[in-house]
């Protein structure tokens, strides 16, 4: 990976024993659009604001969330093109998956993959750290997850979270309302909530994405009147 | 030295050996009403010189899961061995319960991995899913599976094992019935 003249890590440790770059990465993460994720009883959903710059941008093609296997999605925070890099190789190593086992790869061994990948660009030489976080939808054998994984490559599992500009008032907010019942269409009410309180300006069915994975264990991206009709019962 | 000298003389005298059937041995299994059973031989032989009557074709995966290998010794014990690690490495990074078709599928990758020289081993995966509901399914050597089997037999009288099981088999046998019919069929 990288140069030869690029051959020794660019992530070299501070006097206090900090990655200074994995710090910045973090930085770049807490500078991108809020992304928030809900594990319910029977399912999860995860949502991130799409707002464009300008009503100049197309904004039918771009899609913030992703399908990475049958069974689970991805979206982040933080810088896009490295969120791309990472969808591919997390498409990949999951089809490699399927390809031995013949299953759908499950959710813990997916973040765990991933992980993987994103720690290896803070150890290689000539490459920097993913400047975004993660959260990973997913429903398996072990039933609904909800995962962040960090640029550093450490992940967690939460059951409710919020990752980019405005996570830690998103977090408070999840932290009232989450309940460890809570079914899969509240849990969407709540995630529109939450995004609603931090949201710049009117938020519509066209500029929030928002993915769900129920107990049929089919990641979908809802379509913008399906996000309307929640948005209608929410507020 | 004897014995060496004896492996030698029935080695020199004989034509192009079929790998398959160098060492002998063969594996049947059985579908029942919510149990499965699997028996093997123990011959261990060269051509036609026995060398142990204690061979071992049958490993244990798990409590509910079997694999039966004939063939080529070696490969059977490496096939064994490597068939063994795929399956405590799966259950070391994944908490779920190995289901029997994950590791047929295991089995399957491995083998057609090396289908430039391939393993001479013929297997057979035999066990409960996690809903009691029994699973069958062999193996030629190039890991090309046989699905959804009531009965397999592999090895050197599988010819004979098949007709045997075709003539015994009855569906839904309870599991004495049919280590009855298993016992029938090997002996």
């Amino acid at each position: 990976m990288g140069d030869s003249a690029y051959s020794f890590s660019l992530t070299t440790f501070s006097r206090t024993g900090k990655l200074l770059q994995i710090e910045y990465a973090l930085n770049a993460v807490q500078q991108g659009k809020t992304s928030l994720g809900i594990c319910a009883s029977n399912g999860v959903v995860i949502a991130t604001e799409k707002k464009l710059p300008t009503v100049l941008i197309d904004s039918k093609d771009v899609s913030k969330i992703s399908l990475v296997t049958p069974s689970s999605g991805f979206v982040y925070s933080g810088l896009g093109p490295d969120y791309r890099v990472l969808v591919r190789k997390a498409r990949k190593k999951a089809q490699s998956y399927f390809n031995i086992y013949q299953e759908i790869q499950p959710v813990g061994p997916l973040v765990r993959d991933v992980a993987g990948v994103m720690q290896e660009f803070t150890q290689s030489g000539g490459v920097r750290p993913f400047g975004v976080s993660l959260l990973v939808a997913g429903f398996d054998d072990q039933g609904p997850q909800l995962f962040q994984v960090d640029p550093s490559g450490a992940y967690f599992g939460w059951k409710a979270s919020a990752i980019g500009k405005n996570s830690l008032n998103a977090k408070s907010f999840l932290e009232k309302r989450y309940s460890e019942d809570i079914e899969l269409d509240d849990a969407i009410h709540t995630a529109l909530l939450t995004m609603k309180d931090g949201f710049e300006g009117e938020m519509n069915e066209f500029n929030v994405e928002l993915g769900v994975v129920s107990e049929d264990r089919r990641f979908r991206i809802l379509t913008p009147a399906e996000i309307r009709d929640y948005l209608d019962e929410a507020l | 030295v004897f014995l060496v000298l004896l492996t030698a003389l029935s080695l020199s005298t004989s034509q192009q050996q079929n790998p398959l059937e160098v060492n002998g041995g063969s594996c049947i299994a059985m579908k029942g009403k919510n149990c499965i059973v699997i028996a093997s031989d123990k011959r261990f032989g060269q051509q036609n010189t026995l060398i142990s009557s204690n061979a071992k074709r049958v490993l244990k995966l798990n409590s509910r899961l079997l694999c039966g290998c004939t063939g080529l010794t070696s490969d059977v014990q490496t096939v064994m061995q490597d068939l063994s690690h795929a399956v405590k490495k799966f259950k070391m990074s994944q908490k779920s319960h190995l289901e029997p078709s994950i590791a047929a599928s295991i089995l399957s990758s491995f083998l057609y991995s090396k289908r430039g020289s391939p393993y001479f081993c013929e297997t057979l995966i035999a066990g409960l899913d996690s809903s009691n509901k029994p699973f069958l399914k062999s193996h030629d050597v190039l890991g090309a599976g046989e699905g959804d089997q009531n009965f397999a037999a592999i090895g050197t009288s599988a010819s004979t094992l098949y007709g045997l099981c075709e003539a015994l088999y009855k569906p839904e046998m309870s599991p004495d019935e049919l280590a009855d019919v298993v016992s029938k069929c090997i002996f």
